[in-house]
């Protein structure tokens, strides 16, 4: 995504979206760290990262999911 | 079950309209639609309606009553987020068929935000989908877009001539949103301003202010208190809602095809019977999902359709004849409405400098796809 969104949402654009299938096959939308938006592609190997991101209504910290792609593995099988 | 005929459609234009209200967007698209069916204010017995956000969203059915002038029929206000108008068509067309009313209107109105959406209309968003923008509109189908690239079932060229098509069709449409863009290139599309990657701004609908109205009567009646000559009647009209998936809010897995099955089946007829089609394209890669699931052509065979002209004005199968969600626009509450309209124009011969097949086509279909995951779906013949 090349813009910025409508509240309240606290990224950056641009930012890369996808869907990361778990292990059991459920699918989680999810936002990507320790990478830039276009080295996300579909694929990939990623692992989960507790990120900080933003805060919430009251200012409380708010700590999300977000997943890097694991090093060295760039592409597994098609599901 | 009586035979539903579909006496008359209008369309407000599709667009950006800040000195309009909801109530003058809707009379407008009503008083076309009772013109063109020949009906009067005083003969709906029912109304069907549906918006998808507010000012419009506010029990739109009755905001447009009482500006047409307060009869007391029954109001049934409906939302299904895009999909909205189809779900509308579904309810009333049970009421008609099953004997309960002669002769109801169904009408869809919208005045959407200009901006970016905060998921407008669509409950299952949740608050740190919005914090995170993970569920932003377009989202889903340019997923899809990477997703069929990746499997090589469309190529990015492909996708863009959908653009093409639906620009140039838009141009000879006078309630489209866009209208000026008769000669775009694949190129043009391309190199458009990037927005939802693979997605450029000449791949995404706009979110659109606009209304549509539809009168539908039994047909038995139509024909007598009407004097209807021929009038196009309603061979299936379904709508689903998702079964239990992994994850997706727009369209879950299969469901088009068992939409579609459903319809088919209803009408006795088959996706060879169709002569046009308007399918659910917010981007090109929605229609090329929709054409394959509703089994207008063998699954990956789309594209190609579309590279050889097949579904232009001129081509075998004429899809999107009004420019569609993409150019037309996208009105949530009137859209599907707005693609009836068209294919009872064209069933009618009325298309104007649009019209396909020199008005010989007698099968068209719709499908709108809404968020929840919902997606309708009608037959209409004549």
């Amino acid at each position: 995504m090349r813009f910025p969104q409508a509240p309240p949402w606290q990224g950056t654009a641009p930012y890369a979206v996808g869907r990361v299938e778990l292990p059991e096959g459920v699918l989680i939308p999810a936002l990507f760290t320790e990478c830039k938006p276009e080295d996300v592609k579909i694929d990939m190997e990623v692992e989960l990262a507790l990120t900080e991101f933003g805060k919430d209504e009251k200012g409380n910290e708010v700590i999300t999911f977000m997943f890097r792609p694991i090093a060295g593995k760039t592409e597994r099988g098609k599901r | 079950m009586r035979e539903v005929a579909i006496l008359g459609v209008g369309v407000h234009r599709f667009g950006r309209f800040p000195d309009k209200s909801v109530q003058e967007m809707g009379q407008v698209a009503i008083a076309n639609a009772l013109d063109h069916a020949g009906v009067s204010w005083k003969d709906i017995e029912a109304v069907y309606a549906g918006a998808v956000s507010p000012p419009a969203a506010g029990q739109p059915g009755n905001q447009l009553t009482a500006a047409m002038g307060a009869t007391g029929v029954p109001v049934v206000n409906i939302e299904t987020a895009c999909s909205t108008g189809g779900t509308c068509l579904f309810s009333a067309y049970h009421v008609v068929a099953g004997g309960f009313y002669d002769t109801v209107l169904v009408v869809g109105v919208e005045k959407m935000p200009s901006g970016p959406l905060a998921g407008a209309g669509d409950p299952s968003v949740r608050y740190f989908e919005r914090l995170m923008g993970t569920s932003v509109p377009g989202l889903a189908f340019a997923l899809l877009a990477a997703r069929q690239m990746k499997e090589g079932r469309a190529t990015l060229q492909q996708l863009a001539r959908i653009s093409v098509r639906s620009h140039k069709n838009a141009s000879l449409t006078p309630y489209a949103h866009y209208q000026n863009y008769p000669n775009l290139t694949i190129e043009d599309v391309l190199t458009s301003r990037m927005v939802l990657d693979p997605l450029t701004m000449l791949m995404l609908c706009p979110f659109d202010e606009g209304a549509a109205g539809v009168v539908i009567c039994a047909k038995e009646v139509a024909l007598k208190r009407f004097s209807a000559k021929k009038p196009v009647t309603i061979a299936a009209v379904v709508t689903t809602s998702g079964t239990y998936d992994r994850y997706n809010i727009i369209l879950n897995q299969g469901q088009e095809k068992r939409t579609a099955k459903l319809a088919y089946e209803m009408a006795s007829l088959g996706p060879k019977d169709i002569d046009l089609a308007q399918l659910e394209d917010e981007a090109p890669s929605g229609e090329v999902e929709a054409a394959e699931g509703l089994g207008l052509c063998a699954p990956g065979e789309y594209p190609s359709l579309v590279m050889n002209g097949e579904t232009d004005l001129g081509g075998r199968l004429p899809v999107n004849t009004d420019g569609g969600y993409l150019s037309r626009g996208n009105a949530p509450g009137a859209a599907t409405l707005a693609s009836i309209a068209e294919t009872v124009w064209q069933l009618r011969g009325e298309a104007g400098p649009r019209q396909v097949k020199e008005g010989k086509a007698k099968v068209g279909l719709v499908q709108g796809l809404g968020a929840g995951p919902n997606c309708a779906m009608a037959i209409i013949k004549r």
